[in-house]
């Protein structure tokens, strides 16, 4: 599991859904800032399978396994259905997001708010 | 006959007494031929002819030399001249002359006219003879000089009113002097002359008529036959009826010597009276007058002397009035000159204090000025160390400009170093932050191995960790970098400050040298000029020395004067006290009008 930062949220990635971890500049990125309304930025990128990547600021690897947990479906929901439920990490919540989904729903805000 | 006032007439008047003398003479010389019966019955008629006709002729030349003698005189008084000095100056000369001139013609007149009757009577009187013609000669030889005698006392007293009557017309007395000045002293001449007539011709007349009524009486009694004839005869000799007209002739000579008496009296009775009224004090214009000889050079003499007077009270007069006024003015300004003088000497003294004071302050002065040109050596001495630091400065600055310039060079080359440093930790960071990207991608799929991949997780989070710190490490020398390159930057800046700073102050040592030069330079002068003051100094107070002395030579020179004065004071005093008594001598006299101007 990827447990990242974008700016002062935490998000989580399974590690199976990312292919590899490249630094920005070397394809065309968004930023998981977006989904926190803020600025774009980021250190590192997670390119998933597909070829989708997300922009984030730091980012560890947690090799131990823990249960998820379910997400609200208002939640899921808002979060265009890339809220897959949240961990508990480090004694802290960390809300588990797809990452293809999680980049198909950052770009649908960035034509939101290009709209 | 009444003098006339002007000139009018004057001439006619003054000669008129010629004719009067010669008539008189006639009629002496017709009497004594009748009472002495020299001439015969029968030959009267031929003798009163000749004699009218000789007394005609002689009055008539007389009228002509009268004319003709005040030519001038008779012009002016008809008016047919203007009487201007000139004309007067010639008819006074005129007049002057006339009288001497007179005595003369009437003298020729009757030695002429006497000697023509002699000549023409005895061929005319048929009982004439020569003897008769002699006795007539003799009758006009005696009678001629007592005639001509007469004439000139007469015409001489005239003569004298005429030269008056001119004199007033213009002339002042001391022009007429000039005119007529007094050469001819003959006074003496005259009075033997005087005498001898007087004496001569009564005597010839008398010893004529003696002489011819003895003959006759002789001759009578020679001629009577009887005894009473020749007795008749002695008896008529002896009446002395001849004799009456020498008596006349003596009578004509006491009253020619009265008029000569009056004549020579009358100008000396007027000085006289002149004198004496200027005694008295009263000394009026002078006045013409008239005299002959002796006399009048007694009265020119006078009249200048008079004039010489009045000019000379008068100019005592007013030297007199001069010499008060001057004598009052010379007592005030001798009372201011002493006043003046005790001023002075006071004066004289405070500045003889203050001159020995000056003299003290100049004493002073040298001695400050010495010590005024000793400190301007060491002011000299110290503006010359001052320019040997001021050089040494300058060097100075030069030497810290350069090595400012060296140290600007050696950060700049610093500064390049530096970032030829962050280029290499930049690199490294690159190559750190591509590991950790690398360790990422490994332990992520390491973890995606699951158990299997665990240990190639771990391994590749150790890299990671590393690379981390690599990071880490870069970042922070980056930071040092920058914080190097912050320093340098202030270096060069301040390096830069420092350069313009050095040349600034390298301007102002070079500013501080110039104006140690200035001030060195101004320092020699000044020490010059001290050493100079110095010297006038001393010579100032050798002169302020030798002006105290000459003070105190003048003080007591003053002191002398202030005595002068005070004596020339009184002197003055005295000599008012003189004015005084020459104004109240000279106004005793009592100056006329003309002589006051």
């Amino acid at each position: 599991m990827l447990l990242c930062h974008a700016g002062p949220h935490r998000l989580a990635f399974r590690a199976h859904e990312v292919a590899s971890i490249t630094s920005p500049g070397e394809r065309a990125v968004v930023s998981a800032r977006r989904a926190f309304h803020a600025a774009d930025g980021a250190s590192r990128v997670l390119v998933s399978a597909a070829g989708g990547a997300v922009g984030v600021d730091a980012l560890e690897i947690e090799a131990e396994s823990h249960p998820v947990l379910p997400a609200p479906p208002a939640a899921v929901r808002a979060s265009g259905g890339s809220l897959q439920g949240f961990v508990l990490v480090q004694g802290q919540l960390w809300p588990l997001v797809g990452l293809v989904d999680f980049e198909r729903f950052l770009r649908g805000l960035g034509g939101e708010e290009a709209a | 006959m009444k003098a006339p006032e002007g000139l009018r007439g004057m001439a006619r008047w003054t000669a008129l007494p010629a004719s009067l003398g010669s008539g008189v003479g006639m009629a002496l010389a017709l009497l004594h031929a009748w009472l002495t019966g020299a001439v015969e019955a029968t030959d009267w008629d031929v003798l009163l002819f000749l004699v009218s006709l000789a007394l005609v002729g002689s009055l008539w030349l007389i009228h002509l030399f009268g004319l003709r003698a005040l030519r001038t005189l008779a012009a002016l008084g008809e008016g047919r001249l203007t009487p201007t000095p000139e004309y007067l100056r010639a008819a006074l000369l005129q007049a002057r002359v006339f009288p001497e001139r007179c005595f003369t013609f009437i003298l020729q007149n009757w030695g002429v006219g006497g000697v023509c009757m002699a000549l023409l009577f005895v061929p005319l009187a048929d009982k004439a003879d020569w003897k008769l013609g002699l006795r007539i000669v003799l009758t006009g030889v005696s009678l001629g000089p007592l005639s001509a005698l007469l004439v000139y006392l007469l015409v001489a007293r005239r003569a004298r009113r005429a030269v008056e009557v001119i004199a007033a017309q213009g002339l002042t007395p001391l022009e007429v002097v000039a005119v007529a000045p007094p050469r001819r002293m003959h006074i003496r001449r005259r009075m033997v002359l005087f005498t001898a007539i007087a004496v001569l011709c009564p005597s010839l007349f008398i010893l004529d008529a003696s002489v011819s009524r003895t003959l006759r009486g002789v001759d009578d009694i020679s001629k009577a036959s009887t005894p009473e004839h020749k007795q008749a005869a002695a008896d008529e000799a002896s009446q002395g009826g001849g004799l009456a007209v020498a008596g006349l002739v003596t009578l004509l000579v006491m009253l020619t010597a009265y008029l000569g008496g009056t004549v020579i009296a009358e100008p000396l009775r007027s000085i006289t009276e002149d004198a004496t009224r200027i005694a008295q004090g009263d000394l009026r214009p002078p006045r013409v007058i008239a005299a002959e000889d002796e006399v009048w050079a007694t009265s020119a003499a006078f009249a200048q002397m008079q004039a010489q007077l009045g000019q000379a009270l008068v100019q005592l007069r007013r030297a007199g009035l001069q010499i008060s006024t001057t004598t009052e003015q010379l007592l005030a300004t001798s009372g201011e000159q002493e006043s003046g003088a005790d001023e002075q000497a006071s004066s004289l003294n405070v500045t003889s204090a203050t001159t020995e004071e000056l003299a003290r302050s100049a004493q002073q002065i040298a001695g400050n000025a010495e010590s005024v040109s000793a400190i301007a050596e060491t002011t000299f001495a110290a503006a010359q160390t001052g320019q040997r630091g001021a050089a040494a400065f300058l060097g100075a600055m030069q030497r810290m400009k350069e090595d400012n310039q060296a140290i600007a060079d050696a950060v700049v080359r610093l500064n390049k170093r530096v970032q030829q440093i962050g280029k290499v930790v930049e690199f490294i960071n690159e190559i750190a932050d591509k590991s950790d990207l690398l360790a990422l991608n490994a332990e992520l799929e390491g973890t995606k191995a699951g158990e299997v991949g665990r240990g190639f997780s771990l391994v590749a989070a150790e890299m990671r960790r590393l690379a981390e710190n690599v990071i880490r490490s870069t970042k922070a020398i980056e930071q040092l970098i920058e914080e190097i390159r912050d320093a340098t930057h202030a270096a060069v800046m301040a390096t830069e400050a420092g350069l313009k700073t050095t040349e600034a102050g390298t301007v102002l040592a070079a500013q501080v040298d110039e104006s140690l030069s200035l001030i060195l330079e101004l320092a020699r002068q000044t020490s010059h000029a001290v050493r100079s003051i110095s010297l006038a100094t001393q010579q100032q107070q050798t002169g302020t020395d030798q002006l105290a002395a000459a003070m105190g030579d003048i003080l007591r020179v003053t002191e002398q004067n202030s005595a002068a004065t005070k004596q020339m004071a009184a002197a003055n005093a005295d000599l008012a006290s003189l004015a005084k008594d020459l104004k109240r001598v000279v106004e005793r006299f009592h100056v006329g009008a003309g002589e006051e101007a």
